[in-house]
């Protein structure tokens, strides 16, 4: 039976001990229920644990350190209500979105240039290398400085963040293409711009789509942190605002918002990388 | 079933040109000052129309000799000429099924198969029906639109016949395309292979393989090559008529060719392997070396 196979394989992958085959038949749509919905369950139960871990903190802290999620949910209808949220997510998503574009493209051009030309990279990637391990996020008031609180600053933060990855994972991509599928269209009759069309650059591309949730991921930290050191609205001004006036609630209600933000967002990469690379066998991350 | 093709590209050359010829031809490589000699003053030639068997031990410069001749590997001197003519990089005329999976694991069976018509910048839509066709000739239709890593290893071995048949190539180069399967699917793929050869209306194959009964039944001619480097040791005629079946196999007339190569290539397989030849050692080595050749 084919159902069998996969449910033992499923099993295995899971670690759970396999039922006998008496009562596996026997309890069969309980368990095999379960076993559908386990992830849900298992994140649902989580969730909750943690808020009732929370709330059991925040009893015992300070007031200006922890505030009961209560607290942190009238924060969040009142800010929604003024429209400030809304204004504020906005105002840091389009910062986020202009520089994430630009640094994609920008990354996925130097990557590819640097992975095809042996000068190019051997000149460029000591530098790449050294400024992809650099925490550049310090540097962000020098660019409040040069480019003035506003919508530049922020752009040019998040793509200073976020290019880094996006080249290295091009880059190696390329260059890690294996060489007998590069033989192969060679003998096939392939000229130069057909092997890097057809055979390096879908090689690259879930190189390329890592370097993409890498990017994601820095790039949210760069926008949250260049409206720390100067903006007029988004979710970072809020969340600095907010520890300005020691209003607790209204900082870990930023926090929360962005914590959700930056988990969606890197959800929908990974969906992305499968569905743009359905022949690799993914992991479970 | 109606022929897919008849003689693809039209050349000058009369019909005594050998489709591909090696004369002396040496190949050396050098890797940081060392030379390795993988091939030594071969010589042969290989008829339009003909199925011809290279056979030597693991290491011996079949691979080698097959790049060369595709073009993706320089020789180092002699000559080497096809349809008369030297070659020095790979065209559209020869096809190759390579050693190693080499399927593109991004293009479904489909894509994979037609890639050799798009490099030529055939019409897609031209390439897709000529792919489709050689898909249904090689067993894999409706297995057009899976991805390499969703098919068995005999399917994938299929795909990629399908894949140097469909460029319609005048010389095929095979290089141990079943090396990787389990006996049975093995003799399968053998029948069906001179099946899908028939059936095109045959280009010229050249075929390397380490097993002594692969080369028997499919050629019509065998090469053994000696140890590295590879020289030729001799070449073997195999009269046998076609189409042929897997039952010839099991002939007194089949037995005995199997029979002499291997007596040939017993003493290039215990040079391969270090050894030397003393009495002691035959029936070890007739035990483990090569098991089912015989
Ligand atoms: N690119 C290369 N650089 C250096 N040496 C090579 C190279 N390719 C092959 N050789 C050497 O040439 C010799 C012949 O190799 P080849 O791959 O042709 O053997 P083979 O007869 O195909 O063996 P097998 O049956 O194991 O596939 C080997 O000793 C190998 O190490
Ligand atoms: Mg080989």
């Amino acid at each position: 039976m084919p159902g069998d196979t996969t449910q033992s394989v499923w099993n295995e992958k899971k670690g759970s001990t396999a039922p006998s085959r008496k009562t596996g038949r026997r309890s069969w749509s309980l368990v095999s229920l379960y076993r559908k919905r386990s992830v849900w369950v298992h994140t649902i139960l989580t969730i909750i644990l943690g808020m009732v871990l929370w709330q059991v903190a925040a009893a015992h802290t300070s007031e200006l350190v922890m505030v009961p999620l209560g607290a942190i949910w009238k924060a969040f209808l009142a800010a929604v209500k003024s429209g400030q949220l809304g204004n504020d997510f906005l105002a840091s998503f389009q910062g986020f979105l202009i520089g994430l574009v630009l640094a994609s493209a920008a990354g996925i051009v130097i990557g590819v240039v640097m992975a095809t030309s042996k000068i190019v990279f051997d000149f460029v990637d000591p530098w790449v290398s050294a400024m992809y391990s650099t925490p550049l996020i310090a540097l962000a008031p020098l660019f409040i400085v040069v480019f003035g609180i506003g919508l530049t600053a922020k752009v040019a933060v998040v793509i200073t963040l976020a290019i880094f990855p996006v080249i290295i994972n091009t880059a190696a991509g390329i260059r890690t293409t294996d060489r007998n599928l590069i033989e192969c269209a060679n003998s096939f009759g392939a000229d130069r711009l057909q092997v890097f069309s057809k055979v390096l650059i879908p090689a690259a591309v879930p190189f390329i789509v890592t370097g993409l949730r890498l990017a994601v991921g820095r790039g949210l930290i760069g926008i949250v942190v260049a409206e720390f050191f100067g903006a007029r609205a988004g979710l970072g001004h809020m969340v600095f605002n907010a520890s300005q006036n020691f209003d607790t609630a209204g900082v870990w209600l930023g926090v929360f918002i962005l914590a959700i933000i930056g988990m969606t967002l890197i959800k929908l990469m990974y969906r992305f990388e499968r569905w743009i690379a359905p022949w690799r066998d993914f992991e479970v991350q | 079933m109606a022929r897919l093709r008849g003689p693809v590209r039209e050349h000058t050359t009369d019909a005594s040109t050998p489709r591909l010829e090696a004369r002396s031809l040496c190949k050396t490589f050098t890797k940081r000052g060392n030379t390795l000699e993988a091939l030594h003053d071969v010589s042969f030639s290989v008829a339009p129309g003909e199925f011809v068997a290279l056979l030597g031990a693991s290491g011996c410069g079949k691979t080698t000799l097959l790049r060369t001749v595709d073009g993706l590997e320089p020789i180092t001197s002699g000559q080497l000429l096809i349809n008369g003519e030297e070659e020095h990089t790979p065209g559209p005329d020869r096809g190759v099924v390579f050693q190693q999976d080499s399927l593109f694991p991004w293009r479904s069976v489909l894509k994979n198969v037609r890639m050799g018509l798009e490099f030529q910048r055939k019409p897609r839509k031209v390439a897709s029906e000529q792919a489709r066709r050689y898909i249904e000739l090689v067993g894999l239709g409706g297995f057009e639109d899976h991805y390499p890593h969703e098919l068995s290893g005999g399917m994938r071995q299929r795909a990629n016949l399908a894949r140097a048949f469909c460029i319609q190539p005048e010389l095929l180069l095979m290089d141990e395309p079943f090396a990787a399967l389990d006996a049975q699917t093995r003799e399968i793929m053998q029948t069906e292979l001179l099946r899908i050869w028939a059936e095109t209306a045959g280009g010229t194959v050249l075929f390397v393989t380490h097993q002594i009964d692969e080369a028997t039944f499919l050629s019509d001619r065998i090469v053994v090559l000696t140890a590295r480097p590879g020289r030729i040791k001799e070449i073997v005629d195999v009269p046998f008529p076609r189409p042929r079946d897997l039952s010839i196999k099991r002939t007194p007339e089949f037995v005995a060719i199997v029979d002499r190569v291997w007596t040939m290539i017993e003493e290039e397989v215990r040079t391969a392997m270090g050894m030397t030849t003393s009495h002691d050692s035959v029936d070890d080595l007739e035990h483990t070396a090569l098991p089912g050749n015989r």
